[in-house]
């Protein structure tokens, strides 16, 4: 038995009319589409006694990147007279610009390759009141807008488009504003949301996978599993290209069609391989690695003064929970959490975590886990987060004024997860105001380790996706 | 060179094939090199150039998945969100711009959230959990003490005009922790969406307190058209 999977060239002279077929070409296929067969579903390839690449992920481990919709979402409410600001204020000289650092994002792996072209969709609730502005996002105020002011407060949506020069990792997101008059214009900005959508992608490609006699006549079979693994010894003994495995090969490309786009094999109607869907068919998917879906928490902003919890500690090295000076029915706590475990009273959110990103430690020691952005001022101390899910908790991080990472979250995956953020003084009993708290799967942590992704058993992809870099020949071998 | 492609594979041509013929193994390798490139996103080996568009998970193929959390909202105060019923028996939202409560049938923008959706995520087809495709959320109310003894709240989709599955709260002078798992969406774009809320005696004040607004595998990703997961697929 010779169950291999191997990236080689497929080469068209190989196969070129006239010249017989011998055995290193249906050798290669076979290793090649059980190379597929593994970069695909993340599985052992049928009958191989182990697993040789890594399935793909749409970042790390190859695949084209993905949108993840929203990556920054900020809401706190508000009436139109009363409202909540995330950003605001007022400029007087005409040209001045003023920024407001709004918060970290995750940008997900690949979407900057194409440069310019891709961009981010923000959408802002604003006002602007006294003169004309102009407003971006990000660095490049040539993807400005400017906005027309209206005589009294009026909130409305602006779409902007933030473009993506960096990917793979938190960058925060900026929003400037340039008075374009000698007015003094007042603005505020009371909801914003910023997505990653079609608009992000590179475009990569020039046609889809399909066949230009898709639906011809004839049978159009779809099978890849041990009751017809891709054996090279099938053509070593015979040292050629015999009927049965030009027919298991057959089968093998169509199911790996299936499973790839999740649409029937060219030249029938009837699909009968499942598409995949990142969660491995061990955990009940449909197969693949499980992927991070970027943001799936968010709370506050950053230049909300008021702060979104207080907790003023009353003693040293006690935890406590953040929001335990605000009153019933905005107030989650209760109690006081168990030094060591953390647990003992309420939820204070909820979060929905992907399927198959699973790490229930306390903390978890290793990689799949959350990551939070925690935004706070006042006092100084320790902070951790308590999953009433996994009933355990994170790392026990120091905190200064100013956003702190907490990494290794631990998570139960394809479920709602509920979490209580703790803090307590180490050095002075004081006051911890929190303004934001961000939350969110990613593939990396802030030093460029696996994240909130599921190692594979594999060792390397079968190809990487590198944008516009990655011509070299022969790559992905 | 190398070719990247899709020629059908069906059995006859193994028939009609009985002494092999270049063309068959040439199609073989343009298939393979052709998924190589759907799944890796890079050139297939030995070329320069990526001709296949490769698989995204929306507009280029490959099933549509959940992608988190696609709007979130943390009251700044108890109030931030408050919904004023005036008289029961009807569904009622509250509308930032107006700063106040509208009926439901009356006017419905501007909406309270935007979320995007994305392309494939649509409740025009079924899902996993067998009902049309929808978002999940987690919102916390507040009802304080009244004559009533129930209050029904619901996402209402202005993109689609349909409403969410109805959950509703009973406890009073509390706070209800609701869990939404039908909420229906229009793939590929933003839509409009309002919270609304009817009490079943007489007028009450209720808050929102926290709402995050989810995909999940269950509830958002589409049914596949295929019948069995690799592993599963019988031979034929």
């Amino acid at each position: 038995m010779a169950v291999e999977s191997k990236i080689s060239a497929l080469r068209y002279l190989e196969a070129f009319p006239g010249k017989e077929i011998l055995e290193r070409l249906p050798t290669s296929l076979m290793e090649r589409i059980n190379a597929l067969f593994e970069g695909l579903g993340d599985e052992s390839a049928p009958g191989a006694a182990s697993q040789n690449y890594a399935g793909h992920n749409h970042g790390s481990n190859g695949g084209a990147p993905i949108p993840r919709s929203s990556i920054l979402c900020m809401d706190l409410g508000s009436s139109y007279t009363g409202y909540n600001e995330i950003a605001g204020g007022t400029i007087a000289t005409k040209n001045l610009v003023v920024s407001h650092e709004i918060g970290p994002r995750y940008i997900s792996p690949g979407l900057a390759s194409a440069g310019l072209d891709a961009a981010t969709d923000l959408l802002l609730s604003l006002s602007v009141i006294g003169g004309p502005l102009k407003v971006w996002g990000g660095i490049l105020e040539s993807f400005a807008v400017e906005v027309q002011p209206t005589t009294a407060v009026e909130f409305k949506w602006i779409a902007l488009q933030v473009p993506i020069l960096e990917d793979n990792g938190f960058f925060d997101l900026s929003i400037s504003f340039k008075s374009t008059s000698t007015s003094s214009a007042t603005y505020s900005v009371r909801t914003l949301d910023e997505v990653e959508n079609a608009l992000s992608l590179p475009s990569l490609g020039s046609r889809p996978l399909r066949a230009s006699d898709a639906f011809t006549s004839g049978t159009i079979l779809s099978y890849f599993g041990t009751g017809a693994t891709l054996d090279s010894e099938l053509v070593d003994a015979l040292e050629s290209l015999d009927a049965y495995t030009l027919k298991i090969l057959f089968w093998s490309l169509n199911a790996l069609f299936e499973q790839t786009l999740d649409a029937p094999a060219p030249g029938t109607i009837a699909q009968k391989v499942k598409g995949h869907d990142h969660y491995k068919i061990a955990d009940g998917g449909f197969g693949a690695t499980p992927i991070p879906a970027g943001r799936i928490f968010s709370m506050g902003a950053p230049e909300f003064a008021p702060a979104m919890w207080d907790l003023t500690t009353v003693a040293l090295n006690v935890w406590q929970y953040a929001d335990k000076d605000y009153s019933f029915p905005l107030r989650r706590s209760a109690g006081v959490p168990d030094p060591a475990t953390g647990a003992g009273v309420e939820v204070m959110f909820e979060a929905f975590v992907s399927a198959g990103v699973t790490s229930t430690g306390s903390p978890p020691t290793a990689n799949p886990f959350l990551i939070a952005k925690l935004y706070t001022v006042g006092a100084t101390g320790e902070v951790r987060i308590f999953n009433h899910t996994t009933t355990t908790l994170s790392p026990v991080v120091t905190i200064a004024s100013g956003w702190t990472t907490i990494e290794k979250i631990p998570c139960i995956g394809d479920q709602w997860n509920s979490f209580t953020v703790q803090y307590r003084s180490t050095g002075t009993v004081g006051t911890f105001k929190t303004r934001s708290l961000l939350l969110f799967e990613t593939y990396v942590d802030a030093a460029g380790d696996p994240a909130s992704i599921v190692d594979s058993s594999g060792s390397g992809p079968i190809g990487l996706y590198r944008g516009r870099a990655q011509n070299a020949k022969g790559e992905g071998a | 060179m190398n070719v990247s492609g899709w020629s059908v594979l069906k059995q006859e041509r193994i028939r009609i094939a009985n002494r092999l013929r270049a063309l068959l193994p040439s199609s073989l390798q343009a298939c393979s090199n052709g998924l190589y490139e759907a799944i890796a996103a890079a050139p297939a080996p030995g070329s320069e150039k990526l001709f296949i568009q490769p698989h995204d998970h929306g507009s280029n193929g490959g099933t549509p998945i959940a992608r988190g959390s696609h709007w979130t909202f943390y009251g700044a105060t108890a109030s931030s969100w408050g919904i004023s019923i005036p008289v029961s028996g009807s569904y009622w939202w509250k509308s930032f711009e107006a700063d106040a409560t509208k009926a439901l049938v009356d006017e419905v923008s501007p909406v309270n959230m935007c979320p995007d959706i994305p392309i494939g995520l649509d409740s025009s087809t079924t899902s996993l959990s067998s009902i049309p495709c929808a978002l999940e959320a987690k919102v916390r109310v507040y009802l304080p003490t009244s004559a009533n003894t129930a209050i029904d709240f619901k996402f209402f989709n202005v993109t689609t005009g349909t409403s969410s599955d109805v959950q509703t709260a009973t406890a009073f002078n509390a706070v209800t922790l609701l869990h939404f798992t039908a909420i229906p969406i229009r793939a590929g774009l933003r839509n409009q969406m309002i919270f609304a809320a009817q009490s079943n005696i007489a007028a009450i004040a209720v808050d929102v307190l926290t709402l995050n607004l989810c995909s999940s595998r269950t509830f958002t990703q589409p049914e596949s058209g295929g019948a069995l997961d690799m592993i599963a697929n019988p031979k034929p």
